[in-house]
């Protein structure tokens, strides 16, 4: 069967002209042939052949059998160009528009032309090792311990829009150095060694700190000025006795020394009257016993005094300072406090010598599949088990032991790479179905961006996730699951770009940006895409959703007046969009701001974002040597922003792609470059009105929005196509269309509810099968 | 300039430490025939968006030339440096890959080859002059090369026309496939040269030990699983194979040298949100890895390719690489300038710095040499010839300062790498598309 993509929209939208016939006689096939070889051979063949092939673009194989699977890249890419006009160039023999629109089609349906039952190639995914998010939430989920380690990799780079792309994921010493130092510090957190050499800092974040009363945070210090408590929750993983310390200094006023109170769980169990100074204070250290879990941790300043009229300017004002508060420990440890794994440790711990590498095995069997994420053979633990019994034999203690053998699991390549297809896959030909493993973590990656959990792998073992109802339940499972937060901040924050908005530094001269409405927007976007994602509904929301998520900030930032805030103050809300100019994520702070330079608007920058997310269409590159709109406004000097932008299309060579990408822009130019809702930029009147090339025209953002969400099943391809290069971690060929074909059909019969997308892909070839490669 | 007065006292490191003399480093140069007992180094310096060249490029050639406006930043050093024009990378330019000349302006910059145009498989350039110097005679100092940053690599979207943002991010390559990355965060750049201090060096010691061993298990295990995999899957357990030796390696020197002594430097916890302070620390850091000898090669990038961050301690609120397609307005090419006298300021206060050390008759920069520069020379076309670049440091005797060297148009910029290298002892013939050696070094 002969399957021919069609890309919905494009060709209509952009060169009314031509209408694909899709049902062609064999006759009128070979006349558009040797049209379309005419036409190359009289416009393009003189620059792109075989010997000079400018920019990297030859067409002299056009009608030879196979070129276009085999330069099916290249092809693509003059599509574009002829799509858009932007060749041959100007100083050049021009095209009729006919003939430029029948070789345009022509070109689009060799593209197009796809037979899936003869190809059947699932494509091969070059084995990738973690990025920073999957470490950080593998960790976090294996070890159930709470820090990032990460966070201080170099950053990973950015192949085909994402960072999990195997090919371009690389590994310089650096790296592994990061790895070991990360593996260390994990297995510290999770393997208690006695002695005081273990005891450790526990960690005490920002967000575990909260003030009451009349304090105030400054980096390290906290200072009150009048009475008031600074509360620190902490998490216990061992119980056991702890030690607390904290630096105090007061500024005296008044009869008496100033006076601290510490409290544990709401109990006063330290009360001190402060003598040192502010600038040189005093180290108090408090023991408490602390069980597993959540602990309250409470400084009060319990006695201020204020005299703003005393004579004597040093006596009228008592304060207290607070600063480097840390919880050590623990500094013992009784055994039935033990967590479970540390408990085996210990049960474990070998009375003879000769019995060390055993017992580790016993030890690291509880731990060392869920790592490598798959079933291990007793010989592939045996090294791991010896250099348990390598530590012993340094007169270090079983547990000590224990610690090193899991910072060699942790930078282990069967850690640090997702592995597929160590079994011997041979030939290009060979194509086979992942096995359960490998499956699970193709599964736990795509969604959770995390490992697989023990559900996950049980099933694996039992060799029964590869059953498509098994795989079907499991991914509703996964989806409903909080760890799904994974694929907002993995895949959503990049196919949206919204990693970019922490690099825009908006002129705090021109528009007031702060950090926390920064954060909020994008806050705004992840929760909406969670939404559209859990709650399964159309991908079309994306577009013209007539609803979004606020908290205070975003309330007053975009203006809704009526903005009622949770009981639970900066938290998010629901707000319905009915009888408000915005819809869709096109009228998110967090898209319009991403898509400004830091003075103004950047309608060329906003249009250029539709047409690649929306319309799912990638612009020919500009050329160099491009003009700023500056000098326009030297030579304009009284008149509008667009007025000015609008002269670059003088230029007839600028025309072909901005005629298609500023409109778009310039419809949502009632948005400015933060995002705030405006009808005049200066003293101009906004001019929110287009032409698109298609003939539509539109009067402001609403209407155009309207206008895009007809062309939605672009939308949901491009959607689709980027999902589907996130789950797999490489770019798509050709042979990934058929993939996307299927997904699309299933997707209109669904609806276009987002979860099909999600189970299209997982039930996809390319995503269970694997293709061989020589050695 | 009163930041880097004020910074300078701050970290008045300077003169208290005593280098552990090992044998290794008297060195003789072969290239050269000068023996000296101070090692030489190099490092390389790298910006973003080309400079407005009106106001780099001096008038007249020779040791009489003035130094033009961006360049005045330099005067104190300016008997210590080489102002050389007429440098050119052609690797940076199209060769038929269209747009795209950030991406090549940093990849090509060090490395004189040509990118690969590509947005995920098979990236491949070529093997950059400090990454071909450590290859060779990194091994004599504990970590064989230092790769600096101040900015993450940028982490969504396309970072330039259809190349991948490895391209963008790095200038140091390895191999022709793996990119050095970069440090950002002065603390850990720092412990990572010498230690975090809390630990004895007996539990160093036994830590070390246990390195060994894990990194020699890891390596048994990438061994045993690279046979069961093809060929582009063994290239990625290649290079895990590769960094565990290297890592191996250093414990192993780390276990035979000297203690080197923890230099005191005051440092914030994460990564700096001042661009001023981060810069200079980062320069800290490279002289004190200098000075320690605990690494001879280094790389700093202070933007990313394209950067398009904006300067708002010179007044400019815009973005440097929106500003950099200036079109020849003035207003524009001059807030251009400011950035670039900005930066040259900053690289001021490194050679002083490096000035300020003693070693043996002379001084760290005596011993050094220094590239400052760009891949991109002006912007606004994206060209890849002229480019910027100043050669500060006599490299132990070995280079003639105090001159404008002006080439011509189009020499290329390896050639002087090439000669670099020589210094370095690296016994290298060629790199990139080095086509000789640059004998205007010396008078």
């Amino acid at each position: 069967m002969l399957v021919r993509v069609l890309k919905f929209a494009l060709s209509c939208w952009f060169l009314m002209a031509s209408s694909i016939v899709i049902a062609q006689s064999k006759e009128d096939d070979k006349n558009a042939r040797a049209n379309a070889v005419l036409f190359f051979q009289n416009y393009c063949l003189d620059c792109h052949n075989q010997d000079e092939a400018m920019s990297g673009i030859r067409v002299d194989h056009v009608s030879e059998a196979g070129s276009f699977l085999e330069h099916r890249k290249s092809w693509k890419r003059v599509n574009e160009v002829l799509r858009f006009g932007a060749m041959p160039p100007e100083d050049a023999k021009q095209p009729s528009a006919r003939e430029l629109g029948q070789t345009q089609s022509w070109l689009a349906n060799q593209i197009d032309s796809i037979d899936c039952d003869l190809i059947g190639d699932p494509g091969r995914v070059t084995i990738r090792r973690l990025n920073r998010l999957e470490y950080n939430n593998t960790i976090r989920d294996l070890f159930d311990v709470d820090f990032n380690p990460a966070d201080d990799f170099p950053s990973d780079d950015v192949g085909e829009g994402f960072d999990n792309i195997g090919d371009v994921l690389s590994l310089p010493p650096l790296l592994l150095e990061k790895y070991l130092t990360a593996a260390e510090q994990v297995s510290k957190q999770i393997v208690y060694v006695p002695g005081a050499a273990s005891s450790k800092k526990v960690a005490i974040g920002k967000k575990d700190i909260s003030l009451s009363g009349g304090g105030l945070i400054s980096g390290s210090l906290i200072s009150f000025h009048s009475n008031g408590t600074v509360s620190i929750v902490v998490n216990i993983e061992t119980t056991g006795a702890y030690e607390f310390s904290v630096d105090v200094g007061a500024q005296q006023a008044g009869s008496e020394l100033a006076k601290m109170e510490l409290a544990l769980d709401g109990k006063a169990i330290f009360k001190q009257a402060v003598s040192a100074p502010q600038n040189a204070p005093r180290k108090y250290t408090v023991k408490m016993d602390l069980a597993t879990g959540r602990h309250k941790i409470e400084l009060s300043f319990v006695n201020d005094f204020y005299d703003p009229k005393n004579p004597d300017p040093s006596q009228r004002d008592r304060n207290i300072y607070f600063s480097n508060g840390t919880l050590v420990g623990p500094t013992s440890v009784s055994v039935d406090k033990l967590s479970v794994f540390n408990k085996l440790i210990h049960d474990s711990i070998p009375t003879e010598s000769s019995n060390v590498a055993r017992k580790a095995t016993d030890v690291l069997n509880m731990i060392i599949h869920r790592v490598f994420r798959r079933e291990l053979s007793p010989k592939d633990i045996e090294p791991y088990s010896n250099l348990v019994q390598l530590v012993v034999n340094q007169e270090e203690s079983f547990q000590r032991g224990i610690q090193v053998a899991v910072n060699a699991i942790l930078v282990s390549p069967r850690f640090i790479f997702r592995l597929e297809g160590a079994d011997g896959a041979s030939s290009v030909r060979d194509i086979r179905q992942l096995d359960d493993y490998e499956l699970a973590s193709r599964l736990s990656y795509f969604i959770w961006c995390s490992t697989p959990d023990d559900e996950l792998l049980n099933l694996a073992r039992e060799g029964k996730l590869s059953n498509e109802k098994v795989l079907q339940t499991q991914l509703a499972r996964m989806l409903s699951d909080p760890r799904v937060d994974g694929l907002t901040v993995g895949f959503a924050s990049q196919w949206l770009n919204l990693r970019n908005l922490a690099e825009v530094v908006p002129d705090p001269n021109v528009y007031e940006f702060t950090n926390e409405l920064r954060d909020s927007m994008q806050r705004e976007t992840e929760l909406f895409f969670e939404h559209v994602l859990q709650a399964d509904l159309s991908v079309f929301d994306f577009i013209n959703g007539k609803y979004t998520f606020v908290n205070q900030t975003l309330a007053t930032h975009y203006g809704f007046p009526d903005f009622q805030p949770s009981s639970e103050g900066e938290q998010f809300v629901r707000v319905s969009l009915e009888g408000i100019p915005r819809s869709g994520i096109l009228t998110h702070g967090s898209i319009l701001t991403l898509t400004s330079n830091p003075n103004r608007t950047a309608p060329v920058k906003r249009g250029k974002w539709i047409m690649e997310n929306i319309l799912g269409v990638r612009p020919p590159d500009p050329p160099a040597d491009v003009p700023v709109i500056g000098l326009a406004k030297q030579s304009l000097p009284n008149s509008s922003f667009r007025e000015q932008l609008e002269l670059h299309r003088d230029n007839a060579v600028c025309a072909s792609c901005h005629d298609q990408m500023d409109p778009l822009g310039f419809g949502f130019e009632n948005f400015d470059a933060v995002g705030k809702y405006r009808t005049m930029d200066g003293q101009f009147p906004i001019d929110s009105t287009g032409t698109l090339p298609s003939g539509e025209t539109f009067d402001g953002p609403m209407e155009l929005v309207d206008i895009l969400t007809i062309r939605g099943e672009a939308f949901a391809r491009t959607l689709t196509e980027r999902m589907l290069v996130f789950a797999l971690g490489r770019g798509l060929d050709y042979y990934d269309e058929c993939a996307v074909d299927k997904i699309m059909k299933q997707l209109k019969k669904d609806d276009y509810c987002f979860q099909s997308i999600v189970r299209g892909i997982v039930l996809s070839d390319p995503f269970l099968k694997r293709r061989g490669e020589e050695k | 300039m009163t930041n880097i007065k004020r910074r300078t006292m701050l970290h008045g490191f300077g003169l208290c430490m005593g280098l552990p003399l090992l044998d290794i480093m008297h060195s003789t140069s072969r290239a050269t025939g000068v023996t000296s007992n101070n090692p030489t180094r190099m490092a390389f310096v790298f910006f973003a968006n080309g400079a407005i060249m009106d106001s780099w490029k001096p008038k007249t050639e020779g040791a009489e030339y003035e130094l033009p406006r961006t360049l005045q930043q330099l005067k104190e050093h300016k008997s210590e440096i080489n102002v050389v024009t007429g440098l050119a990378q052609n690797w940076g330019r199209a060769h038929g890959d269209g747009p795209g000349d950030h991406a090549r302006c940093a990849s090509t910059y060090l490395t004189g080859a040509h990118p690969y145009k590509t947005s995920g498989a098979d990236i491949k350039v070529g093997v950059s002059v400090d990454q071909a110097a450590a290859n060779r005679v990194g091994a004599r100092t504990r970590i064989p090369s230092l790769e600096l940053g101040l900015r993450q690599g940028r982490n969504a979207g396309n970072c330039d026309s259809g190349y991948s943002c490895a391209y963008s991010n790095n200038i140091s390559w390895k191999t022709d496939r793996t990119p050095m990355a970069k440090e950002i965060n002065p603390r850990l750049a720092f412990e990572r040269l010498f230690g975090d201090g809390k630990e004895d060096s007996e539990s160093q010691k036994k830590r070390d030990f246990y390195k060994a061993s894990i990194l020699d298990l890891v390596k048994q295990d990438a061994l045993q699983l690279k046979k069961q995999l093809g060929v582009t899957d063994q290239r990625k357990m290649d290079e895990y194979f590769q960094s565990v030796r290297e890592l191996e390696l250093r414990v192993l020197r780390a276990q035979n040298s000297a203690n080197i002594e923890r230099p005191d430097l005051k440092l914030p916890d994460g990564v700096p949100s001042d661009f001023a302070e981060h810069m200079y620390l980062m320069y800290d850091i490279m002289a004190l890895a200098f000075q320690t000898d605990v690494t001879r090669i280094s790389t700093l990038m202070l933007g990313n390719a394209g950067s398009n961050r904006s300067y708002k301690m010179v007044g400019v609120n815009e973005g440097h690489h929106q500003l950099s397609h200036h079109r020849n307005d003035d207003a524009l090419m001059e807030k251009i300038r400011k950035i670039d006298e900005y930066l040259s300021k900053g690289f001021s206060y490194f050679l002083k710095k490096l000035k300020s050390v003693s070693e043996g008759e002379g001084n760290l920069l005596d011993h050094s040499m220094i590239v400052y520069g760009s891949g991109i020379s002006d912007a606004n076309r994206h060209s890849h010839h002229d480019l910027p670049i100043v050669v500060a440091g006599k490299a132990n005797g070995t280079i003639d300062t105090g001159r404008h060297i002006d080439l011509g148009e189009e020499v290329p910029l390896n050639n002087l790498f090439l000669s670099m290298l020589d210094r370095m002892d690296a016994g290298i013939t060629s790199i990139g598309d080095s086509s000789g050696r640059l004998k205007q070094l010396r008078v």
